[in-house]
């Protein structure tokens, strides 16, 4: 709590409002916010709708949550801007360096933080008040299912945890660090390892579904589509893996390193690469429905609409592919590479550049 | 420092820079720079070598791709690259200052992130040198860029090993001279563990060793280990905190994992057969040893070949079977011959057994030098305009031609014959392949040569060839994804043994020849191994009885020349049952030189960018507080420099402005005549011979030249006007007036060094100085001035070090010159003997004591890689009228190498007057090489 009280107070000074800082509570925000949300995601052509300066590169992709969007920074720091004007509404900074960038859930936000012992943190952000912490360095992506909080820790195990106030609901040994993140259905919770093992555990219980072996370091976030959870490897390979039993599906090689995020959309799995590629999947067999080039590669994963691939590359750019044919219909030159996942809201885009500057993008 | 370092001689009044002593980098040639730019480099290159500028080109941007996909990322930046088309070239470059050795390959420097490398006759090996030095820049790059984005100042080096073993690893495929490292590393007991791998730091061991760890880790976690590696370099302040990081697993694991899996590799190959040393006779131990030529036409069987024991390469003949050694050509020790190329290049003797041929860099370019080897005169000494290096001299039967492989200026390396009674040189072939290696056949209608004119030559593949003579048909003799290399004929003409590592390890191998009866076709046989090395055979020379061969075998880390016999049955065996068939006109050239994209070229343009920029302030008891600034620019290709300090020093007693000093100099290096002019105004305070400080502003500029002669020799010749106000108050005088200085002085150094300072050679410097009044015409002083030293050498890592300097100044202001302390006159204070004559003698013993040495603090350990003794007798005096008597010191010290010019020396000296021996030890300590 002295962590947490020092800074806040710092941080209100700085800030110079008297609100609590990550959180947008006036009612003329939230009824822009209700607006918003019934805006539809943006389709190229777009206008720039703002520009802030953060000074500092992010980790992840920015988080929508309601009239928020919060931020990551390496500083470290969660960095608050009002959706609809960018203006900053306030940060917070952590003690330690993050291990991946925070997750957002309801009011709260959760952490996991670097250091000697490491600790996972849930903050609720209306009142920057820690809600409750877990001890332990967290290797991970963190994936929020119902009411429960997964989190990998480096030591190999895998935690199931209330997402109320930290319980532990089951914990399991995967035996390897995770790297690429967790995903999870109503039933199952799926980790990639770093010696190429997928799981599949009861989400339940934590009990083992069935293991399979995709050869290479699970390097995405698992996808989960139809009846198959798809994950893009160190070998630079996308493999398909069934649900239900773990059994192989297909593979198919993209031309490099795959992005951490795969996105599903338009009824093609679309990654990015590090081979400067954005390639577009079929979800049955794996066949490469079309790949677009871009002039750096890919680290961000992509944002989708019904039409629409958006993704930056370390050229600067921002692209805007669509989806059907692979063309390129938009591109926006940014103040500087891009290397982290876009994020798509009601009626926004939202995309960072590693200079620290934020863009909001809506359509014309 | 090197700001300093550059500038300050040239404004310092003239005795300190006197002895400024050091080797040459000799710009032989000037070259018409071009500029060629591609998507992401700016390459330069000469007009000569416009071919291999456009293949370097495509093959940087496709290696820039590659490593994009294996880094995840992109250099922000437009990569410098400068290609060479000979190593001779490239030994010019003023990229860096240092000489360059001929073992390096390329570099990459940090100032302005630029590449450069030369192409050595391989295209394979230059792509594989390009990718290794590029793989550099994405490394630091990708360090910057993580450590840039999350905040961390800290700069986290990578260690060496991981570092170079990542640019091999990434380079080229594992190969069987990696095998040959390690294998032998592992069989001599000499695996090092990460932990203690930087005592090889900057070996070839090391190089291979750190390639075998990253090809394990690649393995152990998977080919994305390093993407992580780097993308996490942010999380640890050391290798070992970030490796834990990301793997889970302490380095010690990896560390111990590794080296079982070499072993369990490794151990087992000893079914397969024997070091060198168990399965043939050794006819050399000491240093290292290559390329044996038999000596026939002799009563009993001697050999030539390249030794080097001390420091340098030269040429030594052994007789068998006593062993008998001595030296036939001091190669390298003689200020003629800066290289032998001992490692791609070999001797030959002729037939009659009279007269010897070998190639040697002299003067920027390579020559053929033939030597009687009744008288040991130099009968003939040629260069060729059209032809820069130079290989493998072999002599015609008849011993009145000469083949050998040339490059030429744009990096062809190819075949050429020349005939010594005409002097005419005829080109034999004409293309990139890497024609290199020949010999001719006891008959003479045939060459047998290695080239990469095959099918896996485009993957650094070698095979064997023959060209016909006097047509020059080639002819593939052998054939399949190996190498075989180093051919040699039998003296009757019947086989052709030669190194091959077909299969996995370089053996000696034979094959027969046989000419058709009725069509005059050759057919060959199989190649039969003949030895059954485990770590790798080379260089094969037939005996002359043809019963037996030498080779060079690698074994401990270093190669030496052993012997072995080859069973008549072995070769009876052999039955020519091949045809030989012609070469193929194009192998795979012709896909790398295809038209390439049309990049935009221009002109090379002078631009200068910042190379340092550097701020300092310090507190002197004594000189009071001075603080500074020093900026340093040069251009892309080093050759234009240009030097800033501004300083203040307090204690001025006339204001601010009073204390400044201000300084430039540009320097100007790419051509023969080094030119270094500038101006300055310094107020400074400067020793004086009454034990205090005198001041001296001066105002003014010089022009210095220096003309190289060879690497070894150069003449400098420095003018300088300047206002100069000296306060020597203390003289009971004030000296104000505008001074002309003139100096002349000739240096000569090839000293041969360890990291603590020279070992053998000698050095010397001697000139004379005059600085004249302007106004009045008076002249202030003539200097004259010597400094010789010579270091004998002892045995492979002692020497007895001598020196002797002398100075006298005469004239109205005479230049003073003082003595005392631990680099003149030991055992007597710091510049306590002051004089404007000067003489001073030393005389020192130096011999090892340490060679590493690890010092563990509570905060890590500290390891120093030499500890060094000397003893000494020091004898000199400085004067102003009256010589008074020598003054002397005997005395002992040690020496500890901390790195570069950072030497730790500590001396206990007693004075004496060479009749008795004082009783009191004064010390001396100071950093700096030995004299």
């Amino acid at each position: 709590m002295v962590f947490l009280a020092v800074p806040f107070t710092w941080l209100l000074l700085l800030a110079g409002c008297a609100s609590p800082l990550l959180y947008l509570p006036s009612e003329d925000g939230e009824a822009r916010c209700r607006q918003d949300d019934r805006l539809e995601v943006p389709e190229p052509p777009l206008r720039q709708l703002w520009r802030v300066d953060l000074g500092r590169p992010t980790m992840g992709a920015p988080v929508v949550a309601g009239p928020v969007i919060l931020l990551s920074t390496t500083h470290p720091e969660l960095v608050a801007l009002e959706r609809a004007t960018g203006e900053r509404l306030g940060a917070l900074s952590y003690t330690g360096a993050l291990a991946s960038p925070p997750v957002h859930h309801g009011h709260q936000v959760m952490a996991p933080i670097l250091g000697t012992e490491g600790r996972l943190q849930v903050l609720d952000r209306r009142s920057a008040q820690l809600v409750w912490e877990s001890k332990g360095r967290f290797s991970a992506l963190l994936v929020v299912s119902a009411d429960t909080l997964l989190a990998a820790r480096e030591d190999g195990t895998l935690l199931a945890l209330r997402l109320q106030d930290g319980q532990q609901y089951w914990r399991a040994d995967l035996q390897d660090r995770v790297w690429g993140g967790l995903a999870a259905d109503a039933t199952t919770v799926y980790a990639g390892t770093a010696h190429g093992k997928l799981w599949a555990l009861d989400r339940h219980d934590g009990r083992k579904r069935w293991q399979a072996d995709v050869e290479s370091a699970v390097r995405t976030r698992p996808l989960l589509l139809d009846s198959l959870v798809y994950v893009g490897t160190g070998a630079g390979n996308l493999v398909a893996v069934h649900q239900s039993t773990g059994k192989p599906g297909w593979s198919t090689a993209l031309g490099a390193l795959p992005a951490p995020e795969l996105v599903a959309g338009g009824e093609v799995i679309v990654a990015g690469a590090a081979d400067r590629r954005l390639y577009a999947i079929e979800p049955a067999d794996g066949r490469l429905r079309w790949r677009f080039e871009t002039g750096g590669v890919i680290r961000g994963g992509a944002a989708v609409t019904p039409r629409t691939a958006y993704v930056g590359s370390s050229d600067g750019y921002l692209y805007a592919v669509d989806l059907n044919s692979g063309a390129r219909v938009w591109s926006q030159r940014l103040d500087g590479p891009v290397l982290v996942p876009v994020t798509l809201t009601a009626g926004m885009l939202v995309a960072v550049s590693e200079r620290g500057s934020v863009y909001a993008f809506t359509a014309e | 420092m090197s700001v300093l370092l550059s500038i300050l001689p040239a404004v310092q009044p003239a005795w300190p820079q006197f002895s400024r002593f050091g080797v040459n980098k000799v710009q032989f040639t000037e070259f018409t720079w071009q500029k060629l730019e591609t998507p992401n480099f700016d390459l330069y290159f000469y007009v000569e070598e416009e071919l291999l500028a456009g293949i370097a080109a495509e093959m940087a941007e496709a290696q820039y791709e590659r490593l994009e996909r294996l880094f995840g990322h992109s250099v922000e930046r437009r990569i410098p690259l400068i290609v060479y088309s000979s190593h001779i070239y490239f030994e010019q470059t003023n990229i860096i200052p240092g000489i360059l050795p001929e073992g390096v390959g390329g570099f990459m420097e940090f100032l302005k992130g630029r590449v450069a490398l030369p192409l050595s006759g391989s295209l394979p090996e230059f792509e594989r040198v390009l990718a290794h030095e590029l793989i550099h820049v994405f490394t630091f790059d990708r360090i910057r860029q993580v450590l840039g984005r999350h905040g961390t100042s800290r700069i986290r080096i990578p260690p060496l090993w991981l570092t170079e073993g990542l640019a091999e690893y990434w380079a080229g495929p594992w190969d069987t001279e990696a095998d040959m490292i390690l294998r032998d590393a592992i069989f001599a007991q000499r695996l090092i563990s990460i932990e203690h791998m930087h005592h090889i730091d900057g070996s070839y061991l090391m190089y291979k060793k750190g390639q075998s760890i990253c090809a394990y880790m690649a393995e152990t976690y998977g080919e994305d280990i390093f993407e992580r590696l780097f993308t996490n370099w942010w999380r640890g302040d050391d290798f070992a905190a970030i490796f834990e990081a990301v793997t889970g697993d302490p380095l010690s694991k990896l560390d111990t994992n590794w080296q079982y899996a070499q072993r369990k590799r490794y151990l087992p190959d000893i079914t397969r057969g024997d070091l060198p040393s168990h399965a043939a006779r050794q006819l050399t131990t000491e240093g290292f040893n290559t390329k044996p030529a038999v000596l026939t036409g002799t009563d009993s069987t001697a050999f030539l070949y390249f030794r080097n024991t001390r420091g340098y390469t030269h040429i030594a003949r052994t007789t068998l079977p006593d062993g008998e050694t001595r030296v036939v050509d001091a190669g390298e020790r003689s200020p003629a011959i800066e290289s032998l190329h001992p490692m791609r290049s070999r001797l030959a003797i002729d037939a009659e057994g009279t007269r010897l041929a070998f190639a040697a860099k002299q003067r920027g370019r390579d020559r053929l030098f033939i030597q009687d080897l009744g008288t040991g005169e130099t009968v003939h000494d040629l260069a060729f305009d059209s032809v820069i290096a130079i290989t493998s001299p072999s002599w015609s039967p008849d011993g009145r031609r000469l083949a050998f492989s040339g490059a030429d200026s744009g990096g062809k390396t190819d075949l050429y014959l020349y005939d010594l009674d005409t002097g005419t040189l005829r080109r034999l072939t004409h293309d990139l392949y890497h024609d290199h290696d020949l010999v001719w056949s006891p008959a003479g209608d045939h060459l047998v040569f290695v080239s990469d004119r095959c099918v896996h030559g485009r993957t650094g593949q070698y095979s064997l060839f023959l060209m016909e003579l006097p047509g020059g048909r080639i002819l593939q003799l052998t054939r399949g994804e190996h190498s075989d290399i180093h051919p040699a004929w039998s003296v009757d003409g019947r086989y052709i043994a030669f190194s091959s590592d077909r299969n996995g390890i370089h053996n000696i191998h034979a094959l027969r020849l046989e000419t058709a009866e009725d069509s005059g076709d050759l057919w060959r046989s199989e190649p039969e191994r003949l030895t059954r090395v485990l770590t790798g055979a080379f260089a094969p020379a037939w005996l002359d009885n043809g019963q037996g061969l030498l080779y060079t075998g690698y074994e401990n880390g270093s190669f030496q020349i052993f012997t072995a016999e080859v069973e008549p049955e072995a070769l009876d065996r052999l039955a020519a049952v091949h045809s030989i068939p012609a070469a193929p006109d194009s192998a795979w050239l012709a896909g790398i030189v295809a038209p390439q994209p049309a990049y935009n070229r221009q002109d090379y343009e002078r631009q200068l960018s910042l190379d340092i920029a550097q701020s300092q302030i310090s507190q002197d008891p004594q000189l009071g507080t001075s603080g500074g600034i020093q900026l340093a620019l040069s251009d892309i290709l080093g050759n234009e420099h240009y030097y800033f300090v501004l300083a203040h020093v307090a204690g001025s007693q006339t204001g601010i402005l009073d204390g400044l000093n201000v300084a430039m100099a540009h320097l100007q290096q790419g051509s023969r005549i080094n030119r270094i002019w500038g101006l300055y105004r310094y107020n400074e305070r400067l020793n004086s011979r009454y034990g205090r400080y005198v001041r001296e502003k001066r105002t003014g500029g010089f022009l210095e030249l220096e003309y190289p002669f060879s690497r070894h020799d150069r003449l400098e010749v420095r003018l300088s006007l300047r206002q100069a106000r000296i306060d020597r108050e203390l003289e009971g005088r004030r000296l104000d007036g505008w001074l002309v200085s003139n100096m002349i002085s000739y240096t000569h150094d090839n000293s041969l060094w360890i990291p603590t300072g020279p070992l053998e050679g000698q050095r010397y410097s001697m000139g004379l100085a005059q600085t004249v009044d302007l106004r009045t015409s008076r002249r202030y002083n003539t200097t004259i001035f010597g400094d010789y030293r010579r270091y004998f050498r002892l045995s492979r890592r002692s020497a007895l070090a001598t020196r002797i300097m002398a100075r006298r100044s005469h004239g109205d202001v005479p230049e003073y010159f003082a003595l005392g302390g631990s680099w003149t006159l030991r055992g007597y204070p710091w510049l306590s003997i002051w004089g404007n004559k000067m003489i001073l003698a030393n005389t020192e013993l130096r011999f090892p004591l340490v060679d590493q040495l690890a010092i563990r603090f509570p905060f890590g350990t500290m390891d120093f890689r030499a500890l060094r003794g000397a003893m000494f007798v020091d004898a000199g005096n400085a004067w102003e009228n009256e010589f008074g008597s020598w003054r002397g010191s005997v005395g002992a010290g040690v020496r500890l190498a901390l790195g570069g010019a950072f030497v730790f020396r500590l001396d206990g000296a007693r004075r004496t007057d060479f009749r008795s021996l004082g009783r009191e030890t004064h010390w001396d300590f100071f950093f700096g090489w030995d004299f």
